[in-house]
């Protein structure tokens, strides 16, 4: 009895519909496409990571992110696929899968160094440049934290 | 398939199948690495004179529809697109239905040179001696202004050799067209061998109107180009106008709506008021040439309403339900007489009376034509 049951139930799960995650190749190469990014996109990418975020953003008004319509699946050219893996590779962290735009893979590094712990719901709603600003802003006060506290 | 044709993709082609560039996920990469590691990218039992993924310069093609077979179906897959280039390729060599089918429209021959020369037989130029069927089209030809293009098209029409050699490499039975050149190649390259190769299927197909085109136009070959341009511009226009005569062709094949126009005229009512009538014109078909009718929207005292093609009101006319000349020559006089003479002021007769009356209702007013 305890079998059958347990097969049911098995069945049961296998039958219940599986949402579908987002996945970051699908998301990049949408965005490849839609922008026509390239290698020049792939430099700047490689440029981002050392010196880009050496100054620091001015404040600015808070950025939600703008609606997107992505593919589910997404099936890239040679020439697309190859830019998305490049990217992929080079990212390399969670929260690319979502970044809407360009701007925000640029970022999206940057924002894993500052906190690898940022929750989902903020990733999907705000700009990654916003959540920068918010991390930067949290890191500095512990600096000055430290500061006031050192003497 | 006419989206991939027309795009400025790279196609492959091997084996008489057509090669798209492979679309990649990291499954479907992960998949051809696997296959090509293994050694038989994707041979297919059915067909192992072919691959279904080859590579070329790094990059993957993958195989999708076989040449001959787009070929031989592209009717049923793009019957809109496969029928633009079917007339195209009919057009080139004039073999579209209405150039040739007109030449042996014997209704059409009816109307040029017995009906016409009747209803137009008052001009100087045309005495009342019945004229030969080439003295009409010379009168036709002088009083209708041809455009040049039917004069272009009239000597391409006479010209029998490309025909002539069409139907030789069709009885000959020589390979229709060769087949697609192998290897990488630009879409628009193959899209102009698919263009080529459709024409050339058309008139494999269309070899039995080929071969009556061409004796067809055999006969006609002592004709002069005049009148095979008079002929080509009715096929194409549909229809001619000479001294208020006139007809146009109808959506049936070969039959025609044959009008005579009466110019202004005067009726005259109880009271003796005139009453000015404009322009109409009476027209028979050939489809049923039973009663003449008056194609415009039109009033008068023997038609019911005030609108288009409205049939006249007259007494009965004796003549038998065929389209001959005579016949259609008579229902149009017939009806021109009862719209010009028919109508008694005495008598009031018809459907409405010029002049008002207390007796009837009336339905439809002459007042603006009055004058």
């Amino acid at each position: 009895m305890d079998l059958l049951n347990d097969i049911k139930q098995k069945r049961a799960r296998q039958r219940q519909k599986q949402p579908i995650k987002r996945d970051a190749f699908n998301q990049v190469s949408w965005i490849v496409r839609h922008h026509g990014l390239d290698e020049n996109f792939l430099k700047i990418l490689d440029r981002a990571a050392n010196d880009l975020f050496e100054d620091d953003y001015k404040p600015a008004r808070v950025r939600m992110k703008a609606r997107m319509r992505s593919p589910l699946f997404s099936l890239a050219t040679h020439e697309e696929y190859s830019y998305t893996m490049s990217i992929i590779s080079k990212v390399d962290n969670p929260y690319l899968k979502h970044a809407n735009s360009p701007e925000e893979i640029l970022l999206c590094r940057h924002l894993y160094q500052l906190n690898p712990a940022v929750p989902e719901e903020r990733l999907m709603r705000f700009h990654f440049e916003t959540l920068v600003l918010h991390e930067r802003s949290k890191v500095n006060a512990d600096e000055l934290d430290g500061k006031v506290l050192d003497p | 398939m006419r989206r991939l044709l027309d795009s400025e993709l790279e196609l492959f082609v091997e084996s008489d199948f057509i090669y798209l560039p492979l679309l990649l996920d990291p499954s479907i990469e992960k998949e051809t690495q696997s296959l090509f590691q293994s050694g038989s990218p994707g041979k297919n039992t059915a067909q192992p004179e072919s691959k279904t993924i080859i590579k070329h310069n790094t990059r993957h093609f993958v195989k999708t529809i076989k040449v001959h077979s787009l070929l031989d179906s592209y009717k049923a897959i793009n019957a809109h697109h496969y029928n633009r280039l079917r007339d195209d390729c009919l057009r080139k060599y004039r073999l579209t239905q209405g150039a040739d089918g007109i030449f042996v429209d014997e209704t059409l021959k009816k109307i040029l040179f017995l009906i016409l020369p009747h209803f137009v037989r008052n001009n100087k130029n045309l005495r009342r001696r019945k004229l030969a069927e080439e003295e009409v089209l010379d009168f036709i030809a002088e009083r209708i202004d041809i455009p040049q293009k039917y004069h272009e098209d009239a000597l391409a029409f006479l010209d029998l050799e490309p025909l002539h050699e069409i139907l030789r490499g069709l009885e000959d039975r020589k390979p229709v067209l060769k087949p697609p050149g192998e290897g990488l190649q630009p879409a628009s390259k193959l899209r102009a061998w698919f263009h080529e190769a459709i024409q050339a299927k058309v008139l494999a197909d269309e070899r039995y109107r080929v071969k009556k085109a061409l004796q067809v136009r055999q006969q006609l070959s002592r004709e002069k180009p005049e009148h095979i341009a008079i002929f080509l511009y009715i096929a194409d226009m549909g229809s001619i106008e000479i001294d208020g005569f006139g007809f146009s062709r109808m959506k049936f094949p070969k039959e025609y709506l044959i009008y005579k126009r009466t110019g202004e005229y005067v009726l005259r009512d109880y009271y003796g008021r005139s009453y000015l009538f404009p322009d109409c014109r009476v027209a028979v078909s050939t489809y049923t040439p039973s009663r003449p009718f008056v194609v415009e929207k039109y009033k008068h005292p023997f038609l019911r309403g005030y609108q288009a093609n409205q049939e006249i009101c007259m007494k009965a006319i004796e003549v038998a339900n065929e389209p001959t000349a005579s016949n259609i020559i008579r229902i149009l006089e017939e009806g021109i007489t009862a719209l010009l003479y028919g109508y008694d002021a005495r008598r009031r007769n018809g459907y409405h009376s010029l002049d008002k009356t207390f007796v009837y209702i009336p339905t439809i007013a002459f007042e603006e034509y009055r004058i």
